[in-house]
């Protein structure tokens, strides 16, 4: 064992003299990028510590302070019941940052099994899989989300798991697609000579190489997955009343437009900020991981 | 003696509707224990489709494989014999290494295949770094990633993964054709020593007339899909039956070729009387 760890001694000495990820490099010099990494990060912090930020509790009523306008007590406001807007919204920020993220990576992390296994195999297996998803995907996502949210009953768990289900056939698509071109791989038939079982060959090969799209298309789902969570809420399918989602402040808000702008306003902005922010981010890591995408 | 491996009037046809293309018919060769048997044809010739029958990657849509007696393939399904007892080293080491997977989880993969206390047995530390420092490599080498890594050293790479399950038999399906022509001699010398030291059988495939006749022992050249001609290197390059043996023949560069020759057939010369007298 002590020979082992010296050579683990040894090797991590050589890992060190690496030249430097130009990962970093590449995203410092793309100041949308940028822009957006800092608009995430921004949100994120806000979210974390938001009951430093703010003193007040996100669901306490107050009928006295009802729809106060924006000022130094309340810096977006307040709402029909009196809650702080603000408040709110960053509470809002860990909802809708927690269930996009969430949704999304399930959605990739079952996409993608389902998608190796479906492009590895081939044959049968491959074509019932790709007509089921040819099936999910024929209807418009928001259509069907609705309808998997309304007859699942509206709650935050069904909007999620709607969204999840019209966001699954994109990843099954993408990792088919690698899949198909890695199963050609010579590395891929070594570790068919050698007698490596085919779920071994998935896990070990398919997977880990098929990934680099997958995560391109996770980052710019993710704002588009908030998006879709703050319209379930919007539309009464997601978050229920008093949780502070932002879809469901505005769906609230949108009513008091005209006298109280400040209701749907501010959340309507987190909501937009969030998902550009993504979007960013996700164009940003698309010209880097893929420089044939350029634009 | 019972030869090794034995294929018996194998073939391959792909069908694309009523379309069908021969990629092999009808070839016979048989490989003794210990022995180098080379493969020579042109690109398309078929020879790495008999390399890919063998190991399991493509059926034959006739004939038959023996290894050791027992056949390879029974109704289009791979019986994988012993694991680890048949390995084989790709022409490109660029892809047949994955790119995310470090070096010592490359070489140490075809372990995977391999019951639980044979992958213990051979795949303690100690043996690692000894198949890495016999093929030229270095114990740091084992924790980066392929592309760290030159060609030559890449198929270093391939090779101690192909030996680490101590196979019998491995295919070389033209193991140095994407090297420069310096790092093919020095892989092509690794080979050669490794044989002796573990007393490997070695289906070699290649192109190349030269390395051929470095290499094999007896050879078969392979046109079109069929072997034109089979024997030992030395009967081939000095007395060429076929048409298209002395066609390959003639494109070798001639510059020392007489002198060569003349080395080569004394050495096999030698070799026949040693095997006479035996």
């Amino acid at each position: 064992m002590s020979g082992m760890t010296a050579n683990t001694e040894s090797i991590s000495k050589v890992a060190t003299t690496k030249p430097v990820n130009p990962f970093w490099y590449k995203i410092r010099r793309n100041p949308l990028t940028l822009f957006g990494l800092f608009l995430l990060l921004l949100i994120l912090l806000a979210s974390i510590f938001a009951p430093l930020i703010s003193s007040y509790d996100p669901t306490k009523i107050n009928i006295t302070q009802r729809f106060a306008p924006p000022s130094g007590d309340h810096w977006f406001g307040t709402d029909e019941v009196g809650r702080d807007i603000f408040t709110r919204i960053l509470y809002g920020a860990r909802l809708s940052l927690g269930v996009g993220v969430a949704v999304v990576f399930g959605a990739g992390l079952i996409g993608t099994v389902i998608g190796a296994i479906s492009g590895y195999f081939g044959g049968k297996l491959d074509q019932i899989i790709m007509r089921l998803m040819d099936i999910v995907l024929a209807f418009p996502s928001l259509v069907l989300a609705m309808a998997v949210a309304a007859t699942l009953g509206p709650n935050l768990q069904n909007a999620m798991l709607a969204i999840a289900i019209i966001k699954i056939p994109v990843y099954v698509r993408l990792a088919r697609a690698e899949t198909l071109a890695l199963r050609e791989k010579l590395f891929v038939k070594a570790a068919v000579t050698f007698g490596i079982k085919p779920w071994r060959i998935i896990a070990r090969h398919i997977i880990p190489n098929a990934l680099s799209p997958v995560v391109i298309q996770v980052t710019l789902d993710i704002g588009d997955a908030i998006l879709l969570v703050a319209t379930l809420g919007f539309l009464g399918l997601g978050a229920q009343p008093p949780t502070p989602e932002w879809g469901a402040m505005i769906s609230i808000g949108w009513k008091y437009l005209l006298d109280y702008w400040w209701y749907p306003t501010f959340p309507g902005l987190a909501l937009f900020l969030a998902s550009c922010g993504f979007n960013l981010i996700g164009d940003g890591i698309r010209d880097i991981l893929d420089p044939k995408a350029n634009r | 003696m019972n030869p090794l491996l034995q294929v018996a009037g194998i073939g391959k046809e792909y069908r694309k509707g009523s379309q069908s293309f021969h990629a092999v018919s009808g070839v016979d060769f048989s490989i003794a224990r210990g022995e180098t048997f080379g493969l020579i044809g042109e690109s398309g010739s078929g020879k790495s489709t008999i390399g890919k029958m063998i190991t399991g990657l493509e059926h034959p849509t006739s004939g038959s494989l023996l290894y050791d007696g027992t056949p390879l393939w029974t109704d289009n399904k791979f019986n994988r014999l012993k694991p680890g007892e048949m390995q084989i080293v790709f022409q490109d080491p660029q892809s047949s290494l994955d790119p995310r997977m470090r070096v010592q989880s490359i070489i140490m993969e075809p372990l995977q295949a391999l019951p639980a206390a044979e992958r213990k047995a051979k795949g303690t530390t100690e043996k690692l770094h000894a198949l890495i420092t016999r093929v030229g490599l270095k114990v740091e080498h084992l924790n980066r990633f392929p592309h760290e890594f030159s060609g030559g050293q890449r198929q270093r790479i391939a090779i101690a993964r192909a030996l680490i399950t101590d196979p019998a038999f491995v295919v070389l399906d033209e193991p140095t054709s994407a090297l420069d022509v310096s790092v093919q001699a020095h892989v092509l010398n690794l080979l050669q020593e490794l044989k002796r030291e573990r007393n490997l059988t070695y289906l070699f495939i290649s192109h190349n007339m030269s390395v051929i006749r470095y290499m094999c022992d007896r050879m078969a050249v392979m046109q079109k899909g069929r072997i034109v001609e089979t024997g030992t290197v030395a009967d081939i390059f000095n007395n060429p039956k076929d048409a298209y043996t002395q066609t390959l023949l003639s494109s070798l560069p001639s510059l020392h070729a007489k002198k060569v020759d003349n080395e080569c057939s004394t050495e096999q010369s030698l070799e026949k009387s040693a095997s006479k007298s035996s």
